[in-house]
């Protein structure tokens, strides 16, 4: 490291990179248009980071509030099943509904008032995720069978699955089950147990109770489980009290994409499934204070099924180990095990006592937590192994430690060699093995070892370095190594990273939780709105 | 400077995901982006094919914020889009348009769908599609609703004959995309194809024996077929410890035989730890030092585990010094175990 020269942090210039991304997008972004719900929450979240979302005008705060909501599904305009959308790509596409075909585009949007009130909130809370399955054409192996004479089950689904009991065969889905696609399974959630008890058993016969609701909703225009999740994340940020969320519709929402495998789908219309939804279910879960729209034992066990011979996760079962999924599992089990431990208990603190404390070398940083809470001690202390016993309960001692020397292994001690990395200093962090330093690492692989409690044996300095060493110095922001240009997703993910690990000093960057990748700040106001929401 | 530009332009094309793409920038190629010249259907406005169509534009509201400056083809074609949804027209040419919106916009998970009502509606032959699917993945290939699209018809067709070799190809441009890496493994899975994926993966690992995702693909073949039998540990340690004599210190080999070691059942300790030992005594392998550490703490003897703190403090004070404080932790886990004996 001897003669090459610390780099400077460029707040400045990514404060105005960050501005201008709120604002104004290039065409060469089109890609983003269903998801610009994620860039307007790296946008303000990385603001927040540096200290710079007050410096945002009030008004164009109220504009970007208004704007989120413009996003929201809500049973009040006709869709049980809401979330939010990423983008206003087919907002106004609206037509009648005809429920038979299950590719129902465009006309069903919104549903037929008397549908819905036929059923009770049980009912309405076991949610059916079809997709494809109830199509005239359908090529799926499997057919559907209902429990004659329940009386919970409609009457208009009986007819979309030709009113005979047919059996559910799983034979054939349960290879697919660990982790892979179930996009073609019926699923349905009631009482918090597993649906299916035994995913690589034989077949079973699966009683299902569907809410017709649901089936006769359109497909094309829904909301999407990772836009759900940043624009509850953009309207803490914002400091919005979260009282036009259609909270039931959110998790009818979250409930409709859980798999049989416990892993979560991104949207009605279909999608692969893997666990970058297992976290966004988890963290809308937690924003809301509300477990009882997933299963969370599933969701455990497909987030453990992860977990492959390198001692990390991949995005599935014996999928290779990445430092994203590692990331996204990590963190929704410590999301889901403090859930789990609350659930029901609403007088139980711990789970929205979510504060990160960056204890470095040189700062002590005083957590956020409110003062008369009185779960105060234990959130206080920093993501360490021996209060994290969610986690802990969850993984065993030799797990962890494979897991935690995995993560640590990430950090290059070499100066990338490969074409698209050259130039790279040592010490960033790479996703894989053998794969180039990345930036956006340093918040997926160095925030879960902080959930780990173990961000303190990275060398700081150097990854340090590293990340700065991808700042652009001309449009701010940074990119995955020097040679590339900055983006958005690189922009946040190297702010938050560098924040959670407490590598700026305090007036650069807040710090930042690890688990909901939000300012403490924004965490602390998630807290006040649950306690005040609980008298 | 060009470069640099051009770098920056590819990274803002790249599909997005907000997180976990395993590479966050899609490698679209510099070389045309649009769809052909004869083949695209814009201008719509001045298509007589689309006379009929009133377009609908997009409802951003009356403040909108990350606002994207859409080229002029992307609006037109996306309001054309929209009025085909509205309609739900299934044709042909709305086909044709969902083609036109995916081009622009791969990341478009609507038109995706859209397309494959479309598919169904007109029964088309989706041999075809997955030739379609095929001759745009190169320009995408890191895209998450191209091969959710591919499985989806691999499903439909309920036939895999392609895939093995198409995946094969795909991974010639880039051996680590973990989207193929997906895909292939759910084919092997799905249709219970395992004849050659052993090999398979041994030609890659001929070809870079620091491909970790070949290694991972190999793990899960073994699973998948003969488990890992006695016989098929002691075969494929000697697989890997051919690839680590030619490169002591790659993480992704090491990692592949901690893997075999920790099936348990048949941990054959004393050979995997000669063998280590004998890695060490000719090269400074980091890798091997931190497995050999592993195999002491299995061993719970004090000697062992003596000699394992030993080897802590050589990686973390000359070998391994950026993981200084690791390795200084782990002595520490070691010294507390010898003190709980």
């Amino acid at each position: 490291m001897e003669g090459k020269q610390d780099y400077i942090f460029l707040k400045k210039r990514h404060i105005s990179y960050l501005r201008r991304s709120l604002s104004i997008l290039p065409s060469s972004t089109a890609n983003y248009d269903t998801s610009r719900m994620t860039v307007l929450f790296f946008s303000l979240s990385g603001l927040d980071i540096l200290h710079a979302l007050d410096d945002v005008p009030e008004q164009e705060i109220q504009e970007i509030v208004e704007w989120i909501y413009s996003l929201q599904l809500t049973s009040e305009d006709g869709y049980p099943c809401g979330g939010f959308r990423g983008g206003h790509c087919v907002t106004n596409v609206a037509a009648e509904a005809t429920p038979q075909d299950s590719y129902n585009i465009g006309h069903s949007n919104k549903i037929k008032q008397q549908t819905s009130n036929q059923y009770n909130d049980h009912q309405m809370s076991s949610v059916c995720q079809t997709n494809g399955i109830l199509s005239k054409n359908s090529n799926t192996e499997l057919d559907v069978r209902i429990n004659e004479g329940d009386s919970s089950i409609p009457q208009k689904l009986l007819k979309m699955c030709n009113g005979n009991k047919k059996k559910i065969n799983l034979s054939s889905d349960t290879n697919n089950a660990k982790g892979l696609s179930n996009t073609n399974t019926v699923y349905s959630k009631s009482d918090g147990k597993p649906p299916f008890s035994n995913l690589s058993s034989n077949q079973e016969d699966i009683h299902l109770q569907f809410s017709s609701v649901y089936a006769s909703q359109s497909p094309l225009d829904t909301g999407h489980i990772a836009m759900t999740y940043t624009a509850l994340a953009s309207l803490l940020l914002l400091g919005d009290d979260l009282a036009r969320v259609d909270k039931e519709a959110v998790l009818q929402h979250v409930a409709s994409l859980q798999c049989p495998d416990g892993s979560f789908l991104s949207n009605a219309g279909g999608s692969e499934n893997d666990l970058r939804f297992v976290y966004c279910a988890a963290v809308i879960c937690h924003i809301l204070a509300d477990s009882s729209a997933i299963n969370i034992d599933a969701a455990v066990t497909y987030i453990t099924d992860c977990l492959g011979y390198a001692g990390a996760l991949g995005q599935g079962a014996l999928q290779e180990s990445h430092g994203g999924s590692t990331y996204c599992g990590v963190a929704a089990l410590h999301l889901l095990g403090a859930l789990k431990k609350n659930s029901g208990n609403v007088s139980a603190s711990k789970d929205n006592d979510a504060t990160a404390t960056n204890e470095t070398d040189n700062a002590t940083v005083t957590s956020n937590v409110a003062a008369n809470d009185s779960s105060a001690a234990v959130a206080a202390s920093s993501y360490d192994s021996e209060a994290d016993t969610e986690l802990h309960g969850l993984l065993s001692p030799r797990e962890l430690d494979s897991l935690v020397r995995w993560l640590i292994m990430r950090q290059q001690d070499t100066c990338d060699t490969t074409p698209e990395a050259v130039n790279a200093r040592e010490g960033g962090l790479q996703g894989r093995p053998n794969k180039p330093a990345d930036t956006c690492y340093t918040f997926w692989v160095g925030a879960a070892l902080k959930l780990l409690g173990c961000e303190h044996l990275l060398d700081l300095n150097s990854l340090l370095q590293f990340v700065l060493s991808t700042q652009d110095p001309v449009t701010g922001g940074l990119a995955k190594h020097s040679s590339s240009g900055a983006d958005g997703l690189h922009t946040y993910l190297g702010l938050s990273g560098m924040a959670v690990l407490g590598l700026l000093p305090l007036q650069d960057a807040m710090p930042v939780d690890p688990a909901l990748n939000m300012t403490c700040r924004a965490v602390k106001h998630l807290r006040d709105l649950n306690l005040r929401s609980r008298r | 400077r060009k470069r640099r530009r051009r770098e920056a332009q590819r990274t803002q094309r790249g599909s997005l995901y907000f997180c976990v793409p395993p590479s966050c920038v899609a490698s679209t190629p510099m070389t045309d982006f649009e769809v052909q010249e004869d083949k695209t259907m814009y201008p719509f406005s001045t298509n007589p094919e689309w006379s009929d169509i009133t377009p609908l534009k997009q409802d951003d509201g009356p403040n909108p914020v990350v606002s994207i400056l859409y080229s002029k083809r992307f609006s037109e074609s996306m309001d054309y889009f929209r009025a085909i949804l509205q309609k739900d027209e299934r044709s042909p040419r709305a086909l044709r348009l969902c083609s036109e919106i995916i081009d622009l916009n791969s990341a478009n998970y609507t038109a995706w769908h859209f397309r494959r009502a479309c598919l169904k509606e007109l029964d088309s032959n989706l041999t075809e599609e997955l030739k379609y699917v095929s001759e745009i993945t190169l320009q995408t290939p890191k895209n998450y609703q191209l091969w959710f699209h591919r499985r989806k018809l691999v499903e439909w067709l309920n036939d895999p004959s392609l895939e093995l070799e198409f995946t094969a190809k795909v991974l010639e441009s880039d051996s680590k995309n973990y989207h193929v890496w997906s895909h292939r493994s759910w084919v092997n899975q799905h249709f219970n194809l395992w004849d050659g994926e052993l090999a398979f993966t041994k030609s890659l690992l001929e070809q870079d024996l620091r491909n970790n995702s070949a290694f991972n693909h190999r793990y899960t073949v073994v699973k998948h077929t003969t488990g890992f039998t006695r016989e098929v540990i002691q075969s494929e340690s000697r697989f890997v410890f051919e690839l680590i004599t030619k490169a002591p210190n790659n993480e992704s080999a090491w990692n592949y035989l901690r893997g075999l070691f920790d099936t348990n059942e048949f941990s054959q300790h004393d050979e995997f730890q000669r063998f280590t030992e004998d890695v060490i005594s000719g090269t400074k392998s980091v890798h091997a030092y931190s497995f050999l550490v592993d195999i002491l703490m299995r061993r719970k003897q004090n000697s062992d585990l003596l000699r394992a703190v030993e080897i802590c403090k050589n990686l973390g004070s000359e070998l391994d010094e950026i993981r200084v404080k690791y390795w200084k932790y782990v002595e520490k886990l070691i010294r507390q175990q010898i003190q709980d004996e």
